[in-house]
């Protein structure tokens, strides 16, 4: 599993999940405070649908008073403990609290999302964020579960490291997540192939206005080229004629290059497509060259 | 005008039309569930997956597209997550769990349900004798809440009316009331019992002997009374599964305290884990086995007063118990999908 290096990617940490297949994929851990709302969100629906509930029932006036008594009494305890499990079995492992954030739980070695597992990490909720809390409010209760005398202490301070163990783990996971393997992420992010404007234009990804020479390619790396890229996929600069002759010319004067070209856009495109083949060929054979401070390895 | 060739746009445009099918199918299954799927679909859901997945490995190494990577990236996540982290077959599983997996685990963990067991029995062997000795142990062991009266203080016809139903409560009305008040009673107690067990096993130990007493302080109270016959009457037909139950929880207590201690050839957590899955099976059915026990109790002392239906009803569960622990789910597999590790 981890080896306890915290990834990050725009200051959210990363869990790099091994699918089955073998391949690793990254995925933003949720943080404590998506964690906390998701969880106040949860707590207004039940408390809601207990309203609801208690409305109906009391108006169902052909049933006695004890009988609906009951009801309410198995319904409230029906709604307090199986609200969270059974949206997360029937929702795929979201409750609506989740949903709205977009978070969801998966299977942190990344196998299949047990059920077995979403049963014991809501189990152990009650023990986690009930049974604290309650303690606070009515130490009385406590009796009624039989913990004497000294156990009584030593009870309570076993439950309250329970508690604790969210604030504490690297990965924002409580008891019941490490008791499930489970772990909370961001669901993934959706994008379309049809978002992802080429950078080149299409029709004339096969071909260059004038050839540049290998020496020419060797004087920048991966990460000027990414600069590049970003550069003519940005309309703000892209419709900047100043910049984009700044950007050309100190190119220009880099890789020594004399000839005259259409534009300088057009020459940005040229360089462009000409660097990225003869960098992503070296990378065929393993060859990679970081930027044009190093040297290229491999 | 000289001819070049860039791999990665090359590359995109072999995968595209793969990748918009895999994208419509996802879309469908993030907005429905997997239930709208057809059966195409979801045969090549699968496929597709792992498509993408090779198509991201090709693309990490060789190709430079940021954006194309990025896509790749959401791409196989949200393929992952749609074949990975829903549920099918819910009630299959669920079924399973009744009758292949809690018997198998109950039998793979024995030493930690015995050990559950002889704690409690120990429990009661010590409740029964220092309250026989010492009648006040039970008023120090028991609250006044849960005795409700009862005790070798109270009188033996308060005793005795205990056992039957002798209150002015319409026969449904008490059934359920009380139904459900011992099966959420017992419910968290059998959750607290399993909680507890990360926590070492020792406060799962306490838990398990401390019930064993308040059993064994009221049957020598009702004893006292000369009610023994009639007591154990009572307790019997809906006390093996309730106590059963109990007993069950605790030991899946133990076996995550086990798990902690002694993690064997996977890693602590990954050995908290596969416990931790195996406790929830416990819980899970040990919860229907809490439901169970409280309608026998609310019914019986309704409806059959006659000790030796009692007693009959008693023995049949306890040899049926036995039969199930045994024999239940042996040499089945539950079919897995999709696990890479043994768990």
């Amino acid at each position: 599993m981890n080896d306890g290096i915290i990834e990050y990617k725009n200051n959210r940490k990363l869990h790099k999940l091994v699918t089955p297949e073998g391949v690793e994929l990254p995925f933003t851990i949720a943080n404590k405070g998506e964690r906390l709302g998701a969880l106040v969100l949860d707590q207004i629906f039940i408390y809601i649908l207990m309203l609801i509930t208690f409305f109906a029932i009391s108006s169902l006036f052909t049933l006695s008073y004890s009988l609906r008594n009951v009801l309410l009494y198995l319904l409230f305890f029906l709604l307090r403990n199986f609200y969270f499990i059974t949206f997360e079995i029937f929702m795929d492992g979201r409750t609506p609290g989740k949903k709205i954030l977009k978070l969801r739980v998966i299977n942190i070695e990344g196998g299949t999302l047990n059920l077995s597992a979403l049963i014991i990490r809501n189990i152990t909720r009650e023990v986690e964020v009930m049974f604290p809390i309650a303690l606070l409010f009515a130490p009385g209760e406590f009796a009624e579960l039989g913990i004497l005398g000294a156990a009584k202490y030593i009870g309570i301070i076993w439950i309250g490291i329970a508690g604790i163990i969210i604030f504490i783990n690297k990965q924002h996971r409580r008891a019941g997540d490490l008791l499930a393997g489970t772990l909370v992420v961001n669901a993934p992010e959706k994008i379309s192939i049809n978002q992802i404007d080429t950078v080149v234009e299409s029709g004339k990804e096969n071909s260059l206005s004038h050839s540049f020479t290998q020496e020419q390619l060797q004087h920048y790396g991966e990460y000027e080229l990414q600069k590049l890229e970003y550069i003519l996929r940005n309309n703000e600069i892209n419709s900047d004629s100043f910049k984009l002759r700044e950007i050309a010319d100190s190119i220009r004067k880099k890789i020594n290059w004399s000839e005259s070209y259409e534009s300088d856009s057009l020459f940005l495109q040229d360089f462009y497509k000409a660097q990225r083949q003869y960098l992503e060929n070296h990378m065929l054979f393993g060859k990679r060259r970081a930027s044009k401070y190093e040297k290229m390895r491999g | 005008m000289t001819e070049i060739t860039i791999k990665s746009i090359q590359f995109q445009k072999e995968r595209e039309a793969s990748w918009l099918e895999l994208e419509t199918i996802l879309e469908k299954v993030e907005k429905k569930g997997v239930r709208v799927l057809t059966s195409e679909e979801i045969a090549r859901l699968p496929i597709l997956n792992r498509y993408a997945l090779s198509s991201l490995s090709v693309a990490r190494s060789i190709l430079l597209d940021q954006k194309l990577l990025e896509y790749l990236e959401s791409l196989t996540q949200r393929a992952y997550v749609a074949v990975y982290g829903l549920q099918s077959r819910r009630f299959s599983t669920i079924r399973d769990f009744f009758t292949i997996e809690f018997p198998q685990i109950i039998r793979n963990y024995k030493w930690a349900f015995i050990l559950s067991f002889l704690l409690f029995a120990g429990g009661v062997a010590v409740g029964y004798v220092t309250t026989m000795q010492e009648p006040d142990t039970f008023y120090t062991l028991i609250p006044q809440q849960f005795s409700d009266g009862r005790g070798p203080l109270a009188s033996t016809e308060y005793m005795r009316g205990t056992l039957y139903n002798e209150g002015g409560k319409t026969i449904t009305d008490e059934l359920l009331e009380f139904s459900m008040q011992l099966f959420s009673n017992n419910a968290q107690v059998g959750i607290l019992a399993v909680s507890l067990g990360i926590f070492l096993g020792l406060p799962v130990a306490a838990l398990l002997f401390y019930n064993g007493q308040i059993l064994g302080a009221f049957g020598a109270a009702f004893h006292m009374h000369g009610l023994s016959i009639e007591f154990w009457a009572w307790i019997l037909p809906h006390g093996i599964p309730e106590i059963g139950a109990i007993i069950f929880c605790g030991g899946a207590g133990l076996m995550l305290a086990q798990a902690m201690l002694f993690p064997g050839i996977y890693t602590r957590k990954q050995n908290i884990a596969i416990a931790g899955r195996k406790a929830g099976i416990i819980i899970f059915v040990c919860i229907a086995l809490f439901y169970f026990a409280g309608l026998i109790e609310g019914i019986f002392r309704q409806v059959v007063h006659d000790v030796s239906i009692r007693y009959m009803v008693a023995t049949i569960q306890a040899i049926l118990f036995t039969l199930y622990l045994l024999f239940g789910g042996r040499n089945q597999k539950v079919e897995r999908k999709n696990e890479r590790r043994n768990n």
